[in-house]
């Protein structure tokens, strides 16, 4: 349990996926619509990088070693068992909650193809160390998440009562506005820029 | 017949100029991870560039023949079906790019198999829908040549500033900046890029042939 806190305290805070690793940029941009899409979104990718974690792991325990699989192996695996949890969890929601399928169906197939999701289980493979330590990377990656969305989404409202230039408006200065936290936690985590 | 032609050709290249002025990393924000993490050199970017026509071209030709000839199978079975077919394509991709440098497969880590899971992404792209597959052919070559002019920009621009170098070959600079190496830079180079090409959108919108921006 330790194990898994502290993981998932170091992905969502020191490590950020998106302001470190940009891993969930493009999944940020259809997220932040509105409040509800934030969470929907930003609850789609906490628990698919979670599953992603735990199946990464046991995965990476069942076959390491082999040449093949560290070479061309690992990501046709990875990416093979995320379509794989992708299609149960979407065969289970058509079954047996239709309704809800049928809103959450473009949130679901985005949060599980996306940068975030695979790069939650390559995450968990090199850096967590256990199970719980891989679920809490992929938990942490999700979390993140939401925190970088909820930060966004702030300077999204006083960004639209300032004088952005024309060619800056739109993604330009969402992306100045990420690089600027980038490096803001870059300086945080107490690396110095490389002279 | 020979108008049928016309027409037929006329509309792919109406698509093509569309989907180059509307380019879907710098102004739809697709593929951006890669983009902004390890475009850092040319080699980078033309590995990048490979594996992304490599996954790009064939996924999205499976996915237009899929809801073509198997609409009966429900949707997320055949996104399912792409995401296999687009890890199998890892594969050639990574033979491809393997003769780039001795330690390319380094310096991309794992964004060498995030680019080909970005490709799929591409198919849920706003306001895009599958018309068969030739259209989805024409949409993914105009895709990997956006993805792929964003990178090289992208990558040459921070190899110049960050080494001094063009595909390794120094350029006599005599400052650097190695902080545009670093994920931070790479947010920013991918802003401006954008910027730029939000203008030259609006420009060839204004002259009739793509979008206006408002």
């Amino acid at each position: 349990m330790t194990s898994f806190l502290l993981v998932a305290a170091v992905a969502v805070f020191l490590e950020n996926a998106l302001f470190a690793r940009a891993l969930d940029i493009s999944v940020l941009l259809p997220a932040l619509h509105s409040r509800r899409t934030i969470w929907i979104y930003g609850l789609a990718v906490t628990l698919s990088s979670s599953a992603a974690g735990g199946v990464a792991w046991g995965l990476h325990s069942l076959l390491q070693g082999g040449g093949w699989y560290a070479s061309y192996g690992q990501p046709f695996l990875f990416l093979t068992a995320q379509a794989f949890l992708y299609a149960v969890v979407c065969a289970g929601l058509r079954a047996y909650k239709k309704e809800l399928y049928r809103a959450i169906r473009v949130p679901l197939t985005i949060s599980f193809f996306n940068c975030a999701a695979l790069g939650s289980m390559f995450l968990a493979v090199y850096k967590a160390g256990s199970f719980w330590g891989a679920v809490g990377t992929g938990a942490g990656v999700g979390v993140g998440f939401l925190l970088a969305c909820a930060l966004v989404r702030v300077a999204e409202g006083r960004l639209a009562i300032c004088n952005v230039p024309r060619a800056f408006q739109g993604l330009p200065v969402r992306l100045m506005y990420i690089g600027l936290l980038a490096l803001a936690t870059y300086g945080l985590i107490g690396h110095q820029l490389p002279v | 017949m020979a108008s049928e032609r016309t027409a037929a050709a006329g509309g792919l290249l109406k698509r093509c100029k569309q989907a180059l002025a509307e380019n879907p990393v710098l102004l739809g924000g697709l593929a951006l991870a890669p983009v902004v993490m390890v475009a850092t050199t040319v080699k980078n970017a033309v590995a990048l560039m490979i594996v992304m026509a490599c996954t790009l071209v064939p996924v999205m030709l499976l996915e237009a023949v899929l809801a073509k000839y198997l609409s009966m199978v429900p949707d997320f079975a055949r996104m399912a079906l792409c995401a296999v077919f687009a890890a199998a394509m890892l594969m050639p991709a990574r033979l491809a790019v393997a003769p780039l440098a001795q330690n390319i497969f380094d310096s991309l880590g794992m964004y060498f198999a995030l680019t080909g899971v970005s490709a799929l992404m591409f198919l849920h792209s706003p306001g895009r829908e599958p018309e068969g597959p030739r259209f989805a052919v024409t949409d993914a070559v105009c895709g990997t040549l956006g993805f792929a002019l964003a990178v090289f920009l992208t990558g040459a621009v921070r190899e110049a500033l960050s080494l001094g170098t063009f595909w390794g070959v120094p350029l006599g600079f005599s400052v650097k900046f190695p902080a545009m190496a670093m994920p931070f830079a790479g947010f920013f180079t991918a802003a401006f890029w954008a910027a730029a090409w939000n203008s030259l959108s609006r420009l060839i919108g204004r002259m009739g042939g793509g979008r206006e921006v408002e």
